[in-house]
């Protein structure tokens, strides 16, 4: 029966029944200490209230004299603070391309669909851990910035859901301004924020090589400022392996329309392609695994629990998969 | 090559309809809207290029195919060095031949008329096998060989009255004996064609339609290529009048013949011809006179001559002597001369009036009187009775000197004298009946109905005019003249 409250259709209809249902029993963690504003369930990079022991200091005026270690007062002789790691929310940051390259595939296996699916999976993860969410997408040859800011709550949930079912429903259309986004999103990301940028990542800057390369920069840029960086390459099985062949005259257009129209034979247009996509993949893995970025790559038409699960230990501290390989 | 049935030739319009399906029939490519676009092959212009020349090769092949379709429906004929266009296929054919005067030109020392034989002898070489072959002329002189398989019976046909020499006079134009040669092509399902072989002149092959039905004409240009220009005439002579009359003042019997010698098609316009021309009489020559001619212009030349003293008309001919003239045909005329040239003609009046305007010939006689000023005529008047007697008297001789016997209302001749008239109408004489209310048409009917245009019948007056009534003769469209001439 359907929810009366369009907040939660709008939840409903990004987020698939079976993910919604598989968080329950998950939690969204991270391999490395974040830094937050408020207290969380996130190892805070810095000394807290939490349960673990992180260290002892010397006592200086002024501190709480409630958190003296008395035996190790007694075995060294002198004051001694008991310090305890702290834990801190998560400031979470998701970077969505809603171009007109996302939105090929039909039902469950569109890209868009499958992106935004993740997306708002782990928004809702994180709003009920009660971490801060932001999100800023791309299309259109134009950003859209107005959620950027991490927030937290129901109202920023639904928020969030909103803007990406619009996504869905737009249709994915035009380009996604990759280098204006990053650039918007950097200055106002939060001290260790998770930035995860949900694309295709097959032609982010419209074939332009020296755009591309700075937007790998850019990227490197949020790495070095201390956020983690996660490219969630959203790709569908036809990209892979497309299902034409022969002699079949294709007319293909490019979704983001930056790119003339091209006609011929499937047989001719597809000559070389796997290898050069293969070698756009490895591209992309050499360069994130250079600026110390994670790409978790997802294709539409798989379960979207088992990416999801999969992103979430890749979060966790999990090592990367093998190299994604295209079977010729 | 030509073309048997050029009209069918619109068939080519066909050829639009391959080039449509070859436009709208045209692979429509499937749309696909791919985001890894950037990973494709480039450069498939290269192969839509292909494409579309591989689909223009089979665009041609259709247009090719349809265009021999319509060539083969228009029937094509090869042509051969001789300026000749068989049917490739076996058929019925006559040779039309044109012999016209004008077919008499020479050129290279050849008339064009004996040019037909060579052009009927290849026509005949390249008939393909099967084929049957006829001839007629436009000339009915000319042999008329019916349909054979031999092709060689019509050639050795025409060639044996080739070698007798040029065209004679009286010839058809080729349009006019066109029929002859269709009499000829019974219709029995295989194709017809008539070649026509003569000059573009225009009694010549520029008279004949390209078909007739489904028989189709060919013409055979002996005087050049069929679709080349047509070639003025040479420069040549020819007798353009020839005129006699007698010549009294020389002596009795003497005759003066005239000719005009005409230059045509002057090459030169600062020549001059110096010409001769020959008077024969039976075949001999009798006189010879020389004129001098400027180019482009005519000139008269007179030649005199003396009939025996009891020579009738005879035959005679102008012959202009040129040897090397391109045109012979112009070169002579025939002519028929005689001493005395004048016209005896015999009134006889079958109801004469004491009151001269009331006479029944009176006004005939005054006109026949009254002809010109070199009295050719010599006019006698007689009774019915005078007629009779002259004739019982002197036997059928006594009409002999009459030319023109004139009956004018006498009622009917006795029988004696109707049948002395119709031998001398047989020999010649011309007879003229004129109806009046004497006329006895029955008896007309009886005696001369041979030799009448219709038969008469009589009727009686249903209205008598005061003293009595008077038998009228009615059915004859007056005036009624009966007259035959024999000779010139």
């Amino acid at each position: 029966m359907p929810d009366a409250d369009p907040h939660d259709q709008a939840l409903a209809a990004v987020l698939p029944p079976a993910l919604r249902e598989l968080i329950r029993g998950h939690a969204l963690t991270l391999g490395r200490p974040v830094w937050g504003q408020r207290a969380g369930r996130h190892r805070a990079a810095r000394a807290g209230l939490g349960q673990l022991f992180r260290a002892h200091r010397p006592y200086v005026p002024g501190d709480d004299p409630r958190l003296l270690d008395w035996r190790a007062m007694a075995r060294r002789d002198r004051p001694v603070l008991r310090q305890t790691e702290g834990e801190d929310e998560l400031a979470l940051v998701l970077l969505a391309d809603v171009s007109g390259g996302m939105s090929y595939g039909e039902g469950d296996s569109n890209k868009m669909r499958a992106s935004a699916g993740l997306l708002a999976a782990l928004a809702l993860l994180a709003i009920r851990q009660g971490d801060r969410v932001g999100l800023a997408s791309g299309g259109v040859g134009a950003l859209d910035g107005a959620l950027l800011r991490p927030a937290g709550g129901t109202p920023r949930l639904h928020a969030i859901a909103g803007a990406l079912a619009r996504a869905i429903e737009g249709p994915p259309a035009g380009t996604c301004p990759w280098p204006e986004l990053v650039a918007a999103a950097a200055p106002r990301l939060p001290r260790r924020s998770l930035v995860i940028a949900a694309s295709d990542l097959l032609d982010p800057c419209g074939g332009d090589a020296a755009a591309e390369a700075a937007l790998w920069r850019s990227f490197a840029g949020l790495r070095a400022r201390g956020h983690d960086v996660v490219l969630l390459q959203v790709l569908h099985r036809d990209e892979l392996a497309p299902p034409w062949a022969g002699g079949e005259l294709l007319r293909v257009l490019d979704p983001r329309e930056s790119a003339p129209p091209l006609e011929g034979r499937a047989a001719t247009l597809l000559r070389g392609y796997q290898e050069r996509l293969q070698a756009h993949l490895d591209g992309i893995d050499a360069a994130a695994e250079a600026a110390g970025i994670h790409v978790a790559r997802v294709i539409s038409d798989e379960p979207l629990a088992a990416a999801f699960l999969d992103l979430l230990a890749r979060l966790a501290g999990a090592p990367a998969p093998a190299a994604t390989a295209i079977s010729p | 090559m030509t073309l048997l049935a050029p009209l069918l030739l619109a068939g080519l319009v066909g050829l639009a309809l391959p080039l449509i399906a070859h436009l709208r029939g045209r692979e429509e490519p499937r749309t696909i809207v791919f985001a890894a676009r950037r990973f494709l092959e480039g450069g498939d212009e290269i192969l839509s290029q292909r494409r579309t020349l591989r689909e223009r090769l089979l665009l041609a092949l259709r247009l090719l195919l349809l265009a021999l379709v319509a060539l083969a429906l228009a029937r094509p004929v090869s042509r051969h060095e001789a300026d000749l266009a068989v049917l490739g296929e076996a058929h019925d054919a006559v040779l039309l031949i044109d012999g016209s005067r004008s077919m008499g030109l020479r050129i290279d020392d050849q008339s064009l008329f004996a040019a037909t034989g060579e052009a009927a002898a290849a026509l005949a070489a390249a008939l393909p096998a099967g084929s049957r072959i006829g001839l007629v002329g436009s000339d009915p002189a000319l042999p008329r060989i019916e349909l054979g398989a031999d092709p060689q019976a019509p050639v050795a046909a025409l060639r044996e009255r080739l070698a007798a020499g040029d065209p004679r006079p009286g010839s058809w134009r080729l349009g006019d004996r066109l029929p002859a040669a269709l009499a000829l092509l019974a219709d029995e399902g295989r194709p017809r064609v008539v070649y026509a072989i003569g000059d573009r002149s225009a009694g010549g092959l520029a008279s004949l339609p390209t078909s007739v039905g489904e028989v189709a004409v060919i013409p055979v240009a002996v005087d050049g290529p069929i679709e080349g220009p047509v070639a003025a005439p040479p420069e040549h002579l020819g007798i353009a009048a020839a005129t006699w009359e007698a010549a009294p003042e020389i002596d009795r019997g003497a005759l003066r013949i005239t000719a005009e010698i005409r230059s045509d098609a002057p090459a030169d316009p600062d020549r001059r011809h110096q010409a001769s021309v020959a008077l024969r009489i039976a075949g001999e020559l009798v006189t010879q006179a020389s004129v001098e001619v400027a180019a482009g212009q005519s000139a008269s030349v007179e030649l005199t001559h003396t009939m025996a003293g009891d020579q009738g008309p005879a035959p005679a001919t102008l012959e202009l002597i040129q040897p090397d003239d391109p045109l012979p045909s112009d070169d002579r005329r025939h002519l028929w001369l005689a001493a005395d040239d004048r016209l005896s003609v015999a009134l006889v009046n079958g109801d004469p009036s004491e009151v001269r305007t009331h006479d029944e010939v009176f006004f005939l006689a005054t006109a026949l009187a009254s002809e010109g000023g070199d009295r050719r005529l010599l006019v006698r008047n007689l009774a019915p009775d005078q007629l009779e007697r002259q004739l019982r008297e002197g036997g059928e001789g006594a009409l002999a000197g009459i030319d023109v016997l004139v009956l004018a209302n006498v009622p009917a001749p006795p029988e004696d004298v109707s049948r002395a008239i119709v031998a001398r109408v047989r020999e010649g004489m011309g007879l003229w009946v004129t109806v009046g209310e004497r006329v006895e048409a029955a008896a007309y009917n009886d005696r001369l109905g041979a030799l009448l245009p219709s038969s008469s019948a009589s009727r009686s007056s249903p209205a008598p005019r005061p003293g009595g009534a008077r038998r009228r003769a009615r059915g004859w469209r007056p005036p009624t003249s009966i007259t035959r001439r024999c000779g010139g």
